[in-house]
């Protein structure tokens, strides 16, 4: 693969016109070019910081360095998030921030801020130039504007190329807007042109990676998208559950199947209706959990087990025929909680119980119990077991369960999250995964870098679900677009 | 470079800070004032080889509940250490006025704090530390060695051979080059032993033969002397030779100063060199030679050097600054006194008196009569002390300094007392000029000594003696200056009176004047005219006053010898520090 004559070339161009931005579509090999490039780099004597937006990403890097047999002392890979925490933690003074021992990733913005501010200091350049000889970012196109600020200081001491596809820019709505590629990224790195080739579909579904590269004039510039004579598998969309079927038919497929709705309800309800067979992707500052959590911590008894209750039902299919409203409403208002049914008892006694006694250790033994109920599923597997763990961690270390949640995560987050063969996801979450077969929800409110994303994240097949086989125009979210504060 | 160096609870230091702005460090200061301890520290926390076998004696007192503590302050960190994937991210910095922050700030210079504990159970750990924060993270022996510690001069032996680990084989390229030499060797000297001409050995060796084949234990062709041969031979024995000389004939000087040399040529990149006694068997050309050597290469700004020293060459071939006064307060407290750049003409002072920065109490007498007198003094006390077995000036480390007259003697009694020396001062009370710096040289410690207002030594002397002591002072003065001299001066003096013999009760008839006037005019004389204006003539003045100071206790001149005898025999004894040295003996 490292002597694949196009790939050289390219690294070539991109190590001889730095700083440089390469803007390279999905599939289109990124990350082969970002370790085709750390390891010229190491095989002319050099060293290579390589900065991306998640962990997953640093896996996939690291992976590929491997790959290419770059020697792990001429190669650092890490999230920006990590490596500035990590900075400004040594530096108080230089960063002129004071952190705590585990970061509190909510004031993400404010660490890269002061990872900025210490990369101006004399001792931190110096750190950095006797360190590394090039510095490659990757998915540049989802560095909010503070990143930004970081990576143009850590550009003046260090060689840096950028990389990522503004197609792909993907972002929570928040104060921090994300820079704009064609403002903000190509005036300090200018545009370096790459040859490229949609590899991920090589060698079997060659003519699904060369449509992809096609639409991607039509979403630039906002266009609607055919699919009269795609390579795609198009399904009309007779009505809200016409989706029931096309999933469970795909259950026969090999590989892995990601199911993309667009809000966590719709994919939460799809996954309920799907009755388990898939599990829904959890954003990993989902807000269920830490609502939960608070509660857990802060309310009392009849509250809790309240919302233990809704947080149960709302992650499972089948509870709550065996719960019903009036029951929970009972449950809440301090009355008798009671069943008939001798299979119901022990969960419903292990309510009562938190209700009297709200400890993680009751909430523990509750929800256990519920999940194991006959007839019912867990379809949001990760909030399930991400808040399951949290009790158990706050039972052993008596901590709060919002910490042991915080603590949960921050795990999570370094260690990556347990691979699941059928998801209901959003484009969102799935950024940057690859599954075999991808099957979309509906996609006419999708913005263009949604449908994108969605449309590129099966490498096999791409079903879509859609009232017309023409996709009306999506609109490109612009960065712009996307600060309101 | 080491900038700082903090020591708790190691061997005779219980604690001690030292801020090192310099490149050429001198370590001076009395016998046992830990300066060689101070030495002992900087290797012990910078060296990755030193693989240390701690003991008990290591702790303070033999005190094993606390823990020994070694910090040592770093800047000029090579490239390597600085990576982030180093300890880049470990760097403390240190302000130019030597106080440590925690970062590295644009203001102050970088450096890394590193810290050897020992634990009573005898456990070391080297950690890089940040002020004012518990953060510490282990520093390994690799990343020691990159500071590049070195002590030279140790083992001089060892660097004069082809050894494992010597300087001479580090400049020796390729691995194996000594080996070859010595297998070599070896294999000619195998074949010289089996063609050597018929020998005792052979009858012997035929002999065992002869035997073996009696018992059956086996068939043997032909039993001969050999060598054994060798396989990994050791180049140990491959040294140095001048001619047909090996090195190790040579003396102690040159074979430390080649060594010396070898290991500087040996070192690349910036390194921390630790010498113990730079002097240790040089004479003074050649120690004046290799000091001016040291100093180029640390102004050259590649290393840096800290040495010992207790000659007084050393102190005076160096700059004044170039000096570091370590003091032991005896309670375990070690101060480290860099010699101030602003101190005033401290250069002078040093050349002048090298002895007594080695000394712990300096006596400063203004000019050479007081210096002779002190001396004088001091020899008589001696010898009374050597009879009562009690300990002498030069045991207690009281030091003569002649102070060059007027404002210069205020002046260098003033530095010492600045550099932590207690200082007295013997000095005239005829000058009104000096009062001022006399006044200054008080308020910065020095104990001053003045004879009564208005005289100088030769006048309390002269107005105090009986007449018998008078005489004897005029008789002394008769033996320099010859009978004629002082004859013609002291009648000059008197108004031109002609006096004649030497004895003052005649004079006194012959110029017709009382005892009071006569005094007066043999002492006006004796100063104006310099009689005791040497060293030796002061010494001689001291015995004539010590021969006739019976029953003059309570005069202004028996006060003052007493308070000069005070302050050089002190009543509290200097607090010893036997224990110190008993264990270095014992290592």
């Amino acid at each position: 693969m490292s002597n694949d004559p196009p790939l050289q070339g390219a690294v070539q161009t991109l190590l001889s016109t730095l700083p440089g931005s390469v803007a390279l579509p999905a599939g289109a090999g990124k990350t082969e070019l970002i370790a085709a490039a750390v390891a010229e780099v190491a095989a002319q004597g050099g060293t290579s910081l390589v900065l991306t937006h998640t962990h997953a990403g640093v896996d996939a890097l690291r992976r590929r360095m491997k790959k290419f047999g770059v020697d792990h002392t001429q190669v650092v890979v890490r999230t920006i998030d990590s490596w500035s925490y990590n900075l400004i933690a040594h530096f108080p003074s230089l960063a002129e921030l004071v952190v705590p021992a585990a970061p509190d990733w909510s004031k993400v913005a404010e660490y890269h801020r002061a990872a900025a501010r210490a990369v101006s200091t004399r001792a931190v350049r110096r750190m950095l130039e006797v360190s590394y000889s090039n510095l490659f970012i990757d998915e540049y196109q989802d560095c909010l504007t503070d990143q930004h600020t970081l990576a143009l200081e850590l550009a003046q001491v260090l060689p840096t190329a950028v990389l990522g596809d503004p197609l792909q820019g993907l972002f929570n709505f928040g104060k921090n807007r994300p820079a704009d590629w064609s403002a903000d990224v190509v005036a300090n790195f200018p545009a370096v042109d790459i040859d490229y080739r949609p590899r991920r579909w090589d060698p079997d579904h060659q003519e699904l990676g060369a449509w992809l590269v096609a639409i991607r004039e039509n979403l630039l510039n906002g266009r609607p998208i055919d699919l009269t004579s795609a390579p795609v598998t198009w399904v009309p969309r007779r009505d809200a559950r016409t989706f029931v079927n096309t999933c469970y038919a795909a259950l026969d497929l090999d590989g892995t199947i990601a199911v993309l709705g667009q809000f966590r309800p719709d994919c939460v309800n799809a996954a309920s209706s799907l009755g388990g067979s898939y599990s829904v992707m959890e954003a990993i500052d989902e807000k269920v959990s830490v609502t939960l959590a608070t509660r857990i911590d802060t309310k009392g008894g009849a509250e809790v087990a309240q919302a233990v209750v809704e947080f149960a039902i709302g992650s499972t299919a089948g509870l709550a025929t065996h719960i019903p409203a009036a029951k929970r409403r009972q449950l809440g208002e301090g009355k008798s909680f009671v069943t008939r049914r001798e299979d119901l008892r022990p969960a419903y006694e292990a309510v009562v119980q938190v209700r009297s006694d709200p400890t993680p250790a009751a909430v523990r033994i509750a929800l256990d119990l519920l999940g194991r109920l006959p007839g019912v599923t867990i379809h949001c597997r990760e909030a399930w077991f991400e808040v399951m763990r949290s009790v158990a961690t706050a039972i052993s270390d008596e901590c709060t369960v919002s910490e042991a949640l915080q603590r949960t995560r921050n795990h999570t987050r370094a260690a990556g999250r347990s691979p699941t063969t059928r998801v209901v996801s959003r484009p969102l979450l799935v950024k940057g995964l690859e599954y075999d077969h991808v099957i979309i929800l509906n996609p006419v409110k999708y913005t263009a870098q949604e449908l994108y994303v969605a449309l590129t994240r099966g490498s096999k097949s791409v079903t879509v679900i859609s009232d017309t086989i023409v996709l009306p125009a999506a609109h490109m979210a612009l960065p712009s677009a996307a600060a309101p504060r | 470079m080491l900038r700082r160096l903090r020591i708790e609870h190691f061997r005779g230091i219980e604690s001690a800070e030292w801020s090192i702005n310099r490149r050429l460090v001198a370590l001076v200061g009395a016998g046992d004032s830990t300066k060689t301890t101070l030495l002992d520290a900087i290797g012990l926390v910078l060296n990755p080889n030193y693989n240390p076998q701690f003991t008990d004696a290591d702790f303070y007192g033999l005190d094993l509940t606390r823990n020994v503590v070694i910090e040592a302050t770093v800047a000029d960190l090579p490239d390597n250490l600085v990576k982030e994937s180093q300890l880049g991210k470990d760097r403390s910095g240190i302000m130019p006025d030597g106080t440590l922050v925690h970062d590295p700030i644009d203001e102050a210079e970088e450096c890394l704090v590193i810290r050897l504990t020992v634990t009573p159970e005898l456990d070391p750990t080297w950690e890089v530390v940040r002020p004012d924060s518990d953060d510490a993270r282990p520093i390994t022996g690799t990343q020691r060695r990159q500071l590049g510690y070195f002590r030279l001069g140790e083992r001089p032996d060892l660097h004069l051979r082809w050894a494992r680990g010597s300087a001479l084989s580090g400049l020796t390229d390729g691995s194996d080059g000594a080996s070859s030499v010595i297998l070599g060797a070896h294999r000619e000297a195998r074949s010289a032993v089996f063609d050597a001409d018929t020998n005792p050995l052979h009858a012997a060796a035929a002999a065992a033969q002869k035997s073996a084949g009696y018992f059956g234990a086996a068939a043997f062709v032909e039993l001969r002397p050999g060598l054994e041969p060798g396989s990994a031979t050791s180049s140990h024995a491959l040294m140095l030779h001048d001619g047909l000389v090996p090195l190790s004939s040579f003396g102690l000087g040159t074979r430390r100063l080649t060594s010396l040399s070898i290991q500087d040529l040996a070192m690349d990149g910036g390194s921390i060199i630790a010498m113990d006694e730079v002097e240790h068997g040089l004479e003074p050309h050649r120690l004046a030679q290799t000091l001016r050597r040291l100093k180029k290469r640390t102004d050259a700004g590649e290393l840096q050097i800290v040495m010992t020293t207790h000659s007084p060459i050393t102190v005076e071939t160096l700059s004044a600054v170039d000096l570091v006064v370590v003091h032991t307060n005896g309670a375990g407290t070690t101060t480290c006194q860099a010699v101030p750049e602003d101190l005033d003409n401290v250069q002078g002072t040093f050349r002048s008196a090298p002895n007594a920065l080695l000394g712990r109490r300096v006596l400063v007498g203004e000019g050479a009569t007081e210096v002779g007198f002190l001396r004088g003094l001091l020899r008589h006390w001696d010898t009374e002390r050597l009879a009562a077995d009690e300990t002498l000036a030069a045991a207690i480390g009281t030091v003569l300094v002649n102070g060059r007259g007027g404002t210069q003697s205020t002046q260098r009694a003033k530095n010492f007392q600045q550099l932590g020396y207690p200082t007295c001062l013997l000095v005239d009370n005829d000058d009104r000029a000096i009062d001022q710096s006399v006044a200054e040289s008080e308020a910065v410690g020095v104990a001053v000594h003045r004879w009564t207002l208005g005289n100088a030594l030769e006048d309390e002397v002269i107005h105090t003696l009986s007449a018998q002591g008078l005489q004897a002072v005029v008789t002394l003065a008769v033996d320099i200056r010859g009978e004629q001299s002082i004859q013609a001066t002291v009648g000059a003096t008197l108004g031109g009176k002609a006096l004649i013999g030497a004895d003052v009760a005649a004079w006194q008839t012959q110029a017709d004047v009382d005892l009071a006037t006569m005094r007066t005019a043999i002492a006006a004389t004796a100063t104006k005219k310099e009689w005791f204006k040497r060293e030796d003539h002061g010494e001689e003045l001291a015995e004539v006053v010590i021969a006739h100071w019976g029953g003059l206790e309570n005069t202004p001149l028996l006060k003052v010898i007493g308070e000069l005898r005070a302050f050089a025999y002190p009543a509290t004894p200097e607090p010893s520090t036997h224990l110190d040295a008993e264990l270095k003996g014992e290592q």
